[in-house]
Formats: C-alpha cells, sequence, structure tokens
C-alpha cells in the first residue's frame, strides 16, 4: 500500500469512528422506554418542532406538558386498576418537517408504545402523521395505526377528518375569525377596504384564508379590495404593502405566522401603511412580535384560547410556573394549551378504566380515544367549559388579544366584551 | 422496528433522489430541478392509487415516465446551455413546478368531509390529503421498505452495470471536456439529454415512493432546498463514482436519526462531520481512484486507469 493509499484510508477510518463515537455518544445518552407496563408508568408521547422553524410554537407547548406531567406526578400519579401510575413523557423533536414526524409518529406507537400521541403543532406534519392513523373506526381492511393522537395546536381547517383516532385542542379557527371580524367591524367599523395578506406556502395560513376569512367575507358580501401572497422565508415585503396601501385598506387579515409576520410590519411602518383594524391568527402569538416588531406590531388582534390574565388562580400559577423555567415575561397560548391537553388525556385515562398492561394495550388505546371522543362538559383549569364536537374538535370559547404597548393584552372576553 | 423500517423507507427514497442527480452528474450537469421531477412523481403517483384505483407499482412506474417526461421537457431546450447557465435554469424550472403544484386543483368533492377536509385530490395550496394506500392494502412499514429497497437495488445495479460501460465513459468524457468529446465524434446533447432523462425517471419514481410513505404532500414540500440536499448526497458522498451517492443518501439520512437522542447538539455534530468531509475528502468519501484500488488491490498500477484514460 503506498503512503497516499495509506493515507486515504487513515481518513476513511477516521471519518467511520468519529461516526460511529457519535452514534455510541447519543446512544448512551438516552435509556430506552420499555416495559413500562411492568414500571407502573403511563407513556405519553409528544411530538412537536423543539428546533428549526417552529420552536417559537412547539417549545411553550411542549414545557405546558411538562409542567402538567410535573404536577400530576408529584401528586403521585393517576390511578389505573387500582394502584397510583406515574406519566413519562416521551419527547421527540420533529423540526416542523414531516419526513422527521412519520417515523417518529411510528416509533411513539410501535416502539414506545404510548398510549397516547401528543402532537404534532404544524399542521403540515400533523397531517402526514394522522395519515398513518386507521381512518374509520373498525375498518377491517385498513391497516393503519390504532392510536388515539391528539394535536394541541394544529389549527389548518380540516385535519382531523384524516383519522378518527384524531383529535385537536386548538380551537375553532373559521369560528375564531369570525367573531374577530364582527367584533372589530362593531367596534370600528363601518370599513371601505377590506384586504388580505396570506403565507402562501404555508399550508395553515392558505388553509384559514380559505376555510375562515374568505367565508366570512362571502357572508358580508364582501370581496377582498386587495390580496398579496408571501412565503413564511420572505425578508422582503415592500411590493406587497405598497399594494395594501394603494387599496386603501382599512380592515387589514394577516393570515401569516410571526416569521413573516414581523418584516412585513416593519415594511409597514417604513411605508406609514396603517390600517384601522388588523387582524391575525394564532400565528402572531409568539414574543418576537414584539421584541423583534416593536412599535409596527402594535394594534393587531388575534383570537387566543388561554390568555395568562384570565382571573382563574390556577392560570396564574402556570403562568408563574413557565415564567420560572424560561425567564420569559410572556406566557403564549401555546403553554396553556399543552398543559389542558395534559389533563384532558389525564380524564380520559382515568375515565377509560384501562388496564396499563402490555396484553391490555391495544384495548386500552381505544377506551382512551373514546373517552376523548366523549369529552362533555369537561371543567378547564383555565376556567371555561369545553366539550369535543363530531369532527372531534374540542369546541371552546374565543378570547381576543391585542398588542398593546409591547405586550398582549386581553382585548375581549365573552364574559365582560371589550376590556380598554 | 417500524421506526426504523420507516427510516429505511426514507433513507432508500434519499437514495434515489441521490442518483437522479448522479445521473446528469456523470456527464458535468448539475441540476437543482430535481425537486421538480421528484414532486411531479408524487403527484402522479398519489393521483394514480387515490383517484386512479392503481396499484402502488404501476402508479410509481407512471410517476417515473411522469418524472421523465417533464424532465425530457425542460432538457432540451436546457442541456445546450453550459455549467452555472444549466443549474440556473433548472433552478427556474423547479420554482416553476413548485408554484404550479402548490396551485394544482383537480379531483373529486368528498361526501363525507369535515370542514376544509371536503375534496379528494390536490386542493392547491391545502395540499393533497388521503394517500392511504398503504393502510388500505395493508402494507406494512417492513413491506414497504423492502419494496423501496428492491427498486433501489435495481437502479443501484443498472448503475454498476453503466458504470462498466461504454456510456459511462462517453459520460465521464462530455464531463471532463465537451469540446472534445465532440470532435471525437460523441453526440453530447442526446448523451446529456438521455442521462438527464434517466434521471428525471428516477426522481419520479422516488417521489412517488415519497407520497405513499408520507400520506399527505403539498407544493411546499418540494422546494429547491430538497435539490440541494440531493445534491449534497452525491457531493459528500463522492460524485466520481456510483457508490458516493449511495454512502451520501444513507449518511445524510440515517446519521442525524441515530444522532436523535442527543437532541440539540444532533445537528451540530452533523454539520461537524459533514465540514470534516469537506475539508478532508473534497472530492467526496468515496472516490473513483479509490474504488479503483479497492476493487483491484492486486493489479498492477499501471492497470488501475480511470475509465476515460481507457477510453
Amino acid at each position: 500500500m503506498s503512503k497516499r493509499q495509506k493515507a486515504e484510508f487513515q481518513a476513511i477510518k477516521a471519518f467511520g469512528l468519529a461516526g460511529a463515537l457519535a452514534v455510541t455518544l447519543s446512544s448512551a445518552a438516552t435509556s430506552p422506554a420499555r416495559a413500562f407496563q411492568d414500571e407502573g408508568t403511563i407513556i405519553l408521547c409528544s411530538i412537536e418542532p423543539l428546533s428549526g422553524i417552529g420552536t417559537s410554537f412547539g417549545q411553550p407547548n411542549y414545557l405546558g406538558k411538562v409542567i402538567a406531567v410535573d404536577e400530576i406526578n408529584a401528586e403521585g400519579g393517576i390511578e389505573v386498576d387500582g394502584k397510583k401510575m406515574k406519566i413519562k413523557l416521551i419527547s421527540e423533536d420533529d423540526q416542523a418537517k414531516p419526513d422527521q414526524g412519520v417515523p417518529l409518529f411510528r416509533k411513539c406507537a410501535e416502539s414506545d408504545n404510548a398510549l397516547v400521541i401528543t402532537g404534532t403543532q404544524y399542521s403540515r406534519v400533523t397531517e402526514s402523521m394522522w395519515g398513518l392513523l386507521q381512518k374509520k373506526l373498525d375498518d377491517p381492511k385498513d391497516g393503519g395505526l390504532q392510536v388515539p393522537s391528539m394535536s394541541f395546536l394544529s389549527m389548518k381547517a380540516g385535519v382531523t377528518g384524516v383519522s378518527e383516532w384524531a383529535f385537536r385542542n386548538a380551537g375553532d379557527e373559521p369560528a375564531q375569525h369570525e367573531l374577530a371580524i364582527k367584533l372589530m367591524e362593531e367596534r370600528y367599523g363601518p370599513f371601505k377596504n377590506y384586504s388580505g395578506a396570506v403565507e402562501a406556502n404555508e399550508g395553515h395560513s392558505v388553509a384559514a384564508w380559505k376555510a375562515a376569512y374568505t367565508p366570512a367575507l362571502d357572508r358580508r358580501n364582501i370581496k377582498a379590495t386587495e390580496y398579496v401572497e408571501w412565503y413564511e422565508t420572505d425578508r422582503d415585503f415592500s411590493v406587497q404593502i405598497r399594494k395594501l396601501k394603494r387599496a386603501n385598506t382599512d380592515f387589514f387579515i394577516l393570515s401569516s405566522h410571526l416569521q413573516a409576520n414581523v418584516g412585513a410590519m416593519l415594511e409597514a411602518q417604513r411605508q406609514g401603511f396603517k390600517p384601522k383594524t388588523i387582524i391575525s391568527h394564532i400565528g402572531s402569538d409568539a414574543a418576537e412580535m414584539v421584541e423583534l416588531g416593536k412599535q409596527s406590531t402594535e394594534g393587531i388582534v388575534f383570537p387566543t384560547a388561554i390568555h395568562m390574565a384570565f382571573p382563574a388562580p390556577k392560570v396564574k400559577w402556570l403562568a408563574d410556573e413557565y415564567k420560572k423555567r424560561t425567564k420569559e415575561t410572556y406566557m403564549p397560548q401555546f403553554v396553556g394549551l399543552g398543559y389542558e391537553g395534559i389533563m384532558i388525556v389525564k380524564e380520559a385515562i382515568v375515565k377509560a378504566g384501562i388496564k396499563n398492561r402490555p396484553e391490555t394495550l391495544a384495548a386500552d388505546r381505544r377506551k382512551v380515544r373514546d373517552q376523548l371522543a366523549a369529552i362533555r362538559d369537561y371543567k378547564s383549569f383555565a376556567g371555561m367549559t369545553l366539550n369535543m364536537n363530531a369532527n372531534r374538535d374540542i369546541v371552546r370559547p374565543v378570547y381576543l388579544v391585542k398588542i398593546t404597548g409591547g405586550d398582549f393584552k386581553l382585548y375581549w372576553t365573552p364574559e365582560k366584551g371589550f376590556l380598554f | 422496528m417500524s421506526y426504523w423500517f420507516t427510516i429505511a423507507a426514507l433513507t432508500g427514497i434519499n437514495v434515489l433522489l441521490a442518483y437522479s442527480v448522479y445521473a446528469s452528474f456523470m456527464s458535468g450537469q448539475v441540476s437543482i430541478g430535481q425537486a421538480a421531477f421528484f414532486g411531479v412523481g408524487a403527484y402522479v403517483g398519489a393521483s394514480l392509487t387515490v383517484l386512479g384505483g392503481f396499484d402502488l407499482i404501476s402508479a410509481v412506474l407512471v410517476a417515473g415516465f411522469a418524472g421523465a417526461a417533464a424532465s425530457l421537457f425542460v432538457g432540451v431546450p436546457t442541456l445546450r446551455l453550459k455549467g452555472y447557465h444549466f443549474t440556473i435554469a433548472t433552478v427556474a424550472f423547479a420554482e416553476a413546478v413548485r408554484v404550479i403544484l402548490h396551485n394544482l386543483k383537480y379531483g373529486r368533492p368528498r361526501s363525507s368531509g369535515n370542514v376544509g377536509d371536503q375534496w379528494l385530490g390536490p386542493d392547491g395550496a391545502t395540499g393533497f390529503r388521503h394517500i392511504a394506500y398503504l393502510n388500505e392494502n395493508g402494507i406494512t412499514t417492513g413491506q414497504y421498505a423492502l419494496i423501496v429497497w428492491v427498486i433501489v437495488v435495481i437502479v443501484v445495479i443498472g448503475f454498476f452495470l453503466v458504470e462498466r460501460s461504454r456510456i459511462a465513459r462517453i459520460l465521464r468524457t462530455i464531463e471532463e471536456d465537451e469540446v472534445v468529446a465532440r470532435a471525437i465524434g460523441i453526440p453530447v446533447a442526446r448523451y446529456k439529454v438521455a442521462a438527464f432523462v434517466c434521471g428525471g425517471f428516477i426522481a419520479g419514481m422516488s417521489g412517488a415512493l415519497y407520497a405513499h410513505l408520507l400520506t399527505f404532500i403539498s407544493g411546499g414540500d418540494f422546494i429547491i432546498h430538497l435539490s440541494t440536499i440531493a445534491l449534497a448526497y452525491v457531493v459528500i458522498g463522492g460524485g466520481q463514482t456510483m457508490w458516493g451517492p449511495l454512502l451520501g443518501a444513507i449518511l445524510f439520512t440515517v446519521l442525524p436519526e441515530t444522532l436523535r437522542p442527543i437532541k440539540d447538539f444532533r445537528i451540530e455534530l452533523f454539520g461537524l462531520l459533514i465540514i470534516l468531509v469537506m475539508l478532508f475528502r473534497p472530492t467526496g468519501m468515496i472516490s473513483a481512484a479509490a474504488v479503483r484500488r479497492w476493487s483491484t488491490p492486486w493489479a498492477p498500477k499501471a492497470q488501475r486507469k480511470r475509465p476515460t484514460e481507457a477510453f
């Protein structure tokens, strides 16, 4: 073997060793989740984007779940078949990518033997994951996975239609936006020019425009004066903002997430585009909107499910716990939805009367699924009463938030109306 | 195991995507348009099983031909371009196809759908739901991984044979010097188009397999990023030999998964490994010379020539 051959061989060997070392290290850093039943634990899986573009939504949601699990376990766990069992929450990061979410969903269902899979949060990924589930219950021809799964964030219209094992606790988006438009019209109307901006490469924003905003405008016999599109990753919004400004838009519908919203609103500020009303969806519920957007995002109104200013003491406790763990000053609704979601799952497990043994896993999953489908008059920690509808979406009251003074202020509640 | 079977299927799909890049890479053409052929294959393949009642293998084959047709459509006019000009043309094509897929709507209404889920088939930006062929036909992840890898093996054997044939020498000659190739009577355009179309065929099949694995697709899945990653499989693995794309795609798909337990650090560690490869192996993990040396360790040095040298 020549010197060069030796060097080449050594280099390849070094890469091989580096790879093997990396794999070994990674394997050592974890312990497999097996034989959970014998250890007296209930396995729940949690899949969300903990890194990448969806982190702003995934991390708070995950933390909400962790706080709930910690609380349940601190109280001794869940009573199952006569004994208290603790919850083990297995966390997986899908990076908001479907090709990562699909294998992870299978891992949770078939390797980790999770009783329930929570997540994921990006509708695009949720759609692929739930596509693995059995479409119709008891269909012998359908070999899909039979494990209940609940997303606490995927807002895209129609997502739960993929499978009868799929549930959602994210709110009814068409109802949310209908209410937001109605309230804004009552308070600040009449408006002359309704315009929309849609994040065209993001399924939820497109679906919100098609299934929520457009029907709401249709019901009023209004055609959008101007309609513009941008992408989640765009950095230049000058043309779109100019169009919206030229259309004399006074009612602006921002169907887009924070990644684009901040840049678009900064451009709007630069061009002096200031409509009377701006409404958005939950994609605006992230601290970055005020931290990066500063003055430009002032006045944006969006719906929320749970807000840290709710009077229920448990909400204040959760907000304090979240702040303690993250050092953040604002608790987005995703924390509350994550916390509440785990509590809903817990109640379904308790009511299902499961055995939590390896041989009863399939039956246990079905029982929990049926309990989730049957949720009626569930008393949320946040003070409201929740019900599961026929589409397996939890029906919940809508609240509005307005970005004011660099903060996300609770703006309208069903009980008190406008708060300022 | 089903998790690893899913990873195996994804790896196989990525290997096919890598070979689709490699096909034209052999003639010196760098295509960033594979995402387009992959996307066309995904939509055609899924449409055939969901709307047309086709079986999976037929759908995958037809998707391959659709990918080939798309690559022929773009290849004939653009392969006259050279180097970066061709690459940029493929970028433009990929973006155009993505926008078309993003807005494509055909199919039929669903009678029992929830609000927002009342359409069977591609529904514009909402995407293409209910690609449930695997579940509906009781195909397990293990079986699906097997199907994918059978196709991969066939493609690998195909490249193995091509690499040892006169065609590979011609393509490598075109890669080395197009003027010389033309001067010695090689119909350069014909070979370049043929290689590009082969790549389109493989990308189309790969796209169809992807759609059925993921159960839901949308135009946003087929962005330029996908093409650049596919190109990276070839560059990192090694573009001088057919083993390079195989190694590159496997490395890119499996290593991040095996590193998953170290959570946030996995991407950093993976990135570090890639930087190390590029620093110490700029021609990729496997070079043609290394393959020749390993495949004929007993042969005298003089006989271990590059294919073009022996042409």
